[in-house]
């Protein structure tokens, strides 16, 4: 285990690596912050000037280098837009962000499970067929539209919710809803489809031919072996919760994060600040696959028995 | 409740299974009697709806699979009511089935699986019920129960978890034991053993034991009755002795000289030619009229019924065989 662990995390530092250097490669090439920073009438002079202070005017290998060896050291630069360590402004932006992926992925895992195992008990039935009709829905519909309809509904219409911002609960339940109902319908399908799965196969109709209760055969049987499909499309989940619908649903509700955070960055050209975003962001989605992987060892025996033979 | 003075009574049963393409008739009017201490063997091919017997006798039968008409009386008790089969499964008739590594959940420990049964329908707790599971791996031969227990179906080989499984059958003190094809899924010398543990568990504990299988040599040893099952239909009962030496019908005469022998010398196998009939198309004769060597005019137009003959023996033909020495493999042959 511990050198399982010691090579996931050696990986991980390369993965992060090279996201940093397609990020660094990718920004330099879509446009000109210098451009964007000074006003329109700024000469060559002020041009090189700036330039120079922001190091751009080195070779571009030079400033990668430099740039991957201060990362390392959590040092991504100062923020072009509100000239300080970008690191701050993301680290800053962040809590509001955990709390909302929090929310919408703990809401849609919850309610994704329940309705999959519902529907996964009596495939076909009236409840299996009205359940995957509302997941299609969540799954189908685009967030930013789900977003927007739900201010009209809820908060203008029937004035229950703020429209956006942060403050109180009332002010997560509409993001977090929306952030979450692609995922409840995701993790339906998956653990609906391996419900019936489990509940086919020949050890769950010789436990019932043994005397084990049904309930006991939904609860322990099978939900435990369709859990293993569900941690890992959760695991996905999760990372599209953090890496692409945070960014969408902050920005609808003008949720403080850093998903709304990338955006504003993304507008004024500020490089220095999304790479910020996407360094912390690519972090926490490679301790989310090591997580998901440890959760296999603990779900499924025959995962840690291959691993030791 | 319905009078029976038998453990367990089947009258009439019929189970069908509708499909697309037609309904499936895959129990077509059998009836039997096992009383306790019994030794029943159910001799059938692939088809020929022993499993589905098996499973009935359990209340087991899933949709779209249904019982479209007799009984099945457990003590006087029917099993067709969902809650009385509940409560007998497991605790007063056990099962034990084809693939012992299928039979398990690959992910939840043994002890886990053997402790649930008898946390359920015993009236203890689960320190108790893992002690117990212990003795019982002892008992049917598992060394170092203690940390076997702690192991998932996997860490076994074959035999070792069909031995687990069939110690977990026994784990309520049932009366009654189904074995689906309990060796079928084994290697020959595991096959034997297997059955020499069902066969003695049997006679210790006083089981009756229903056993199921498409091969003689399994049943020879371990059954005392035999029963023939042939699309849907017992085509002949009798004791072991009375079938392996004089068969009456045709089709087992015929399973008796497909079955291959070590003591004559052939230069291929036997089979029996054609293949079992549809069951989605009532016949209205004898069924196997037309793998039959000695059919006639009448086999296909009238269907016989099961006569009783010669003491405890029955058959259902309009042609039996003259009961000579039949070709079939020795009695006892079954045991290594």
């Amino acid at each position: 285990m511990g050198r399982y662990l010691l090579k996931r995390l050696s990986q991980a530092v390369l993965v992060v690596i090279s996201v940093m250097v397609v990020v660094f490669v990718v920004t330099r090439l879509i446009g000109d912050p210098v451009a964007v920073m000074l006003p329109l009438e700024a000469t060559e002079e002020n041009r090189a000037l700036l330039e120079a202070q922001l190091g751009l005017d080195r070779p571009i290998l030079t400033q990668l280098a430099d740039y991957v060896a201060d990362a390392v050291r959590f040092d991504l630069g100062d923020s072009l837009w509100q000239r300080r360590p970008a690191m701050d402004v993301v680290l800053e932006r962040l809590p509001p962000t955990l709390l909302l992926v929090a929310a919408g992925f703990a809401f849609g895992v919850l309610l994704g499970v329940v309705i999959g195992v519902v529907s996964g008990m009596r495939p076909g039935g009236w409840v299996d067929r009205a359940a995957v009709t509302f997941v299609l829905l969540g799954v189908s519909l685009p967030q930013f539209w789900i977003g927007l309809v739900f201010i009209v509904f809820f908060s203008v219409g029937l004035g229950w919710f703020p429209t956006s911002g942060s403050g109180g609960i009332e002010y997560l339940v509409l993001p977090g809803v929306v952030l979450g109902l692609p995922v409840v319908g995701r993790i339906a399908l998956v653990t609906r489809s391996s419900m019936i799965d489990e509940l086919n196969t020949q050890h769950v109709k010789d436990a019932t031919a043994r005397g084990v209760s049904r309930a006991r055969i939904v609860m322990v049987h099978a939900m435990k072996g369709a859990g293993i499909a569900t941690i890992t499309i959760a695991g996905w989940e999760l990372i599209g919760v953090l890496a692409g619908g945070a960014v969408v649903v902050e920005t609808v509700y003008a949720w403080p994060g850093i998903g709304f955070t990338a955006m504003q960055a993304i507008e004024r050209h500020d490089i220095i600040l999304v790479q910020a975003v996407v360094f912390v962001v690519a972090i926490m989605v490679v301790t989310i696959n090591i997580i998901v992987d440890i959760a296999y060892t603990m779900l499924d025996p025959r995962v840690k028995f291959d691993r030791v033979s | 409740m319905i009078r029976s003075d038998h453990l367990l009574e089947i009258r009439n049963l019929e189970v069908v299974f509708p499909t697309r393409d037609g309904t499936v008739q895959a129990v077509r009017g059998v009836s039997l009697t096992v009383d306790a201490g019994d030794s029943l063997g159910i001799v059938g091919e692939s088809g020929s709806g022993k499993s589905t017997l098996a499973r009935a006798a359990l209340g087991l039968i899933e949709l779209p699979g249904r019982i479209a008409g007799g009984e099945i009386l457990w003590k006087g008790r029917s099993l067709l009511d969902k809650r009385v089969a509940r409560r007998i499964r497991g605790r007063e008739i056990s099962m034990v089935s084809q693939d012992p590594m299928a039979s398990m959940s690959p992910i939840l420990t043994i002890g886990t699986q053997m402790t649930e049964v008898m946390t359920r329908h015993l009236d203890i707790g689960s320190r108790e019920a893992f002690t117990r599971a212990g003795d019982l791996l002892e008992k049917v031969g598992i060394p170092d129960p203690g940390r076997r227990l702690g192991q998932y179906p996997f860490e076994f080989s074959g035999g070792m978890q069909q031995r687990v499984v069939i110690a977990t059958a026994l784990s309520c003190d049932p009366m009654m034991l189904i074995a689906d094809e309990p060796t079928t899924a084994l290697d020959v010398t595991t096959q034997a053993q297997i059955l020499e543990l069902i066969s003695s568990l049997q006679k210790d504990l006083g089981l009756a034991l229903v056993l199921i299988t498409h091969d003689l040599g399994v049943v020879a040893g371990a059954c005392d009755l035999l029963k023939v099952l042939y699309a849907g239909e017992i085509v002949e009962s009798g004791t072991a002795d009375q079938l392996f030496h004089r068969p009456r019908h045709p089709y087992t005469a015929a399973l008796l000289g497909s079955t291959p022998r070590l003591d004559v010398k052939a230069d291929r196998l036997v089979a029996i030619e054609g293949h079992p009939p549809d069951l989605r198309q009532v016949s209205i004769g004898c069924s196997f009229t037309p793998r039959c060597p000695h059919a006639t005019t009448r086999c296909a137009s009238a269907s016989p019924v099961l006569q009783p003959s010669e003491a405890g023996r029955a058959y259902a033909c309009w042609n039996p065989l003259n009961g000579r020495e039949g070709p079939g493999p020795s009695h006892g042959e079954g045991r290594a």
